[in-house]
């Protein structure tokens, strides 16, 4: 199981969709929202203190 | 090197494992050499072999030293190869009724919660993965299971929604038939359509601000998209039990839905067919007679509404398919199949569909999901109290409809109702009579030309007759 617990991305034959994997920490109750809060910060925040964007880029996450 | 196996035109997504079928029509499985290895670790355990026994996933053995596995080594990119039971009849999601999808997900979500336990997963989450074996939902696709990444979100989950989760959803809250939606779309409906699709009354239903509204916005946000999500959810702490929370609301949720349809004119047909109890009988009497002439592997009933006629010809038949263009007279038959004491073991499979707007071939090269008549052929065919809705209701030419039957080389169990029928003057309000060839004269002419009639009993009433004509080049 060592092999798998390493194994990075996630690798489907499909596009699972970024936003349906991160949705996932959202329904998963309370825990899940700490995750997901630990996301934003990782991903969201790095870009909103980037400083701006051009028109257009913006979106609300 | 050119193909040598005889793939399944449906199977050919994940390059991990094909389904093809061997020379015996047996449906096999090649698999690389990474599948072969999840498959070898998910057969010994528990969770899987309990729903081997117990029916929930379909039938399977590994081959070893056979010529199915020599062919599909040969071809190359293969290491092992399953064999499957065969599905009796394959079906698909947007010929399903509501409580049919609704009993297809909660085995997809009670088969990955299980798979969890074991630190297994399902690799994708399509109603496709699901078949009927009688009222009872088996999983096909066994290469689905591989072992989890603890730290890794269900990769299934879009199309989970997409295909199951959304389209119940649509018909739940909306009332809105989800299977033109299935059938336009393989992939089902997207996350964006269905917010679209939702008012703001249903913002406040349940499963809808997370699993549409925020799904939707998620999607379709360009920080997420741009992100590299899985590594980041990874090390934000992403845990299964995240998704075992949410496998549980999901189930919780669907098993919530109910579908609160209004009686429709087919519904009701049984209370309000208007046949006299004596040829109600006579009618059944008939159809028996005609079941019992002889074994059949597979019967249609063409409008079968309640089903009546369709469980006379599981009497003495491997499948009868029961068809109707109305869901909710399908729903209905579904509930009491399954409501049997062992809803698999009647031979029935009930599905919606259109004879004027029939399921046709779909998917890559229109070969993906196939036709009806492409899934099997019928060897005797019902058409009660069918004929005059398409002459007359949908102006199908009568020689056409018997020239269509007589090409699928099937027997046939035919009413013909006539314009004094009561039905057929309802039909007939509002519209011109140009309907000249709806005449018994020359029913019986073009069903004399096209089949050899065995034979005829007319009913009480005098408006309605029944043939049973047997095909001229059956197999």
């Amino acid at each position: 199981m060592e092999s798998i617990t390493v194994m990075s991305p996630l690798l489907a034959y499909f596009d699972p969709g970024s936003g349906s994997l991160v949705l996932q920490a959202v329904v998963g109750g309370a825990a899940g929202l700490v995750v997901f809060a630990k996301y934003l910060w990782t991903t969201a925040a790095p870009r909103l203190f980037r400083g701006s964007k051009p028109p257009g880029e913006i979106d609300s996450f | 090197m050119a193909a040598t196996l005889n793939y399944e035109s449906g199977s050919y997504r994940d390059r991990d494992g094909r389904v093809f079928v061997d020379h015996d029509g047996g449906i096999c499985r090649a698999l690389s050499a990474r599948a072969l290895t999840e498959w070898n670790v998910v057969r010994q355990t528990r969770f899987f072999r309990e729903a081997l026994a117990s029916q929930r996933v379909v039938s399977t053995e590994t081959l070893s030293d056979s010529p199915q596995v020599a062919d599909a080594v040969r071809e190359g990119d293969w290491a092992g190869v399953l064999r499957h039971e065969v599905v009796p009849f394959v079906s698909y999601p947007f010929e399903w009724s509501f409580g049919m999808l609704q009993d297809a997900a909660i085995l997809h979500l009670e088969l990955l919660e299980q798979a969890l336990a074991e630190d297994i997963t399902l690799k994708d989450g399509t109603a496709y993965n699901v078949q009927w074996f009688g009222a009872r939902p088996v999983f096909i696709d066994v290469a689905s299971f591989e072992r989890h990444n603890p730290r890794q979100a269900w990769a299934g989950y879009r199309q989970f929604c997409q295909t199951f989760l959304y389209p119940l959803m649509l018909q739940a809250y909306k009332n809105i038939p989800f299977q033109p939606w299935l059938r336009g779309c393989l992939d089902g409906i997207t996350p964006q359509e269905c917010r679209n699709l939702m008012s703001f009354r249903d913002f406040f239903r349940r499963g809808v601000p997370s699993h549409v509204w925020l799904h939707a916005k998620l999607q379709a946000s360009r920080t997420v998209e741009e992100s590299d999500s899985p590594r980041a959810l990874s090390s934000s702490g992403f845990s299964k039990s995240l998704i075992l929370a949410n496998v549980a609301g999901l189930k919780r949720l669907i098993r919530g839905l109910r579908w609160k349809s209004a009686p429709s004119v087919w519904s009701e047909y049984g209370a309000t067919n208007g046949y006299a109890p004596a040829d109600g009988q006579k009618k059944e009497d008939f159809v028996r007679r005609a079941v019992q002439s002889r074994h059949w592997k597979l019967v249609w009933d063409l409008g079968c509404n309640t089903g009546a006629y369709s469980r006379i010809a599981a009497e003495n038949a491997d499948l009868v398919i029961a068809v109707d263009a109305d869901h909710l007279a399908v729903e209905r038959l579904y509930q009491s199949l399954k409501a049997a004491p062992a809803p698999g073991a009647m031979p029935i499979l009930p599905l919606v569909n259109n004879l004027v707007d029939p399921s046709v071939g779909l998917g890559w090269r229109g070969a993906e999901r196939k036709a009806l008549a492409d899934r099997g052929r019928p060897d005797l065919t019902l058409c009660l109290a069918l004929i005059h809705h398409l002459v007359i209701g949908h102006g199908v030419p009568l020689r056409e409809f018997l020239e269509w039957l007589a090409a699928l080389r099937t027997s046939v169990v035919i009413e013909f109702v006539s314009k004094a029928d009561p039905m057929v003057q309802r039909l007939l309000r509002g519209r011109r009579d140009n309907y000249a060839d709806y005449e018994p004269e020359i029913f019986e002419r073009l069903l004399s030309e096209l089949f050899d009639v065995v034979h005829t009993e007319s009913l009480a009433s005098g408006a309605r007759r029944l043939y049973f004509a047997k095909a001229r080049c059956a197999s």
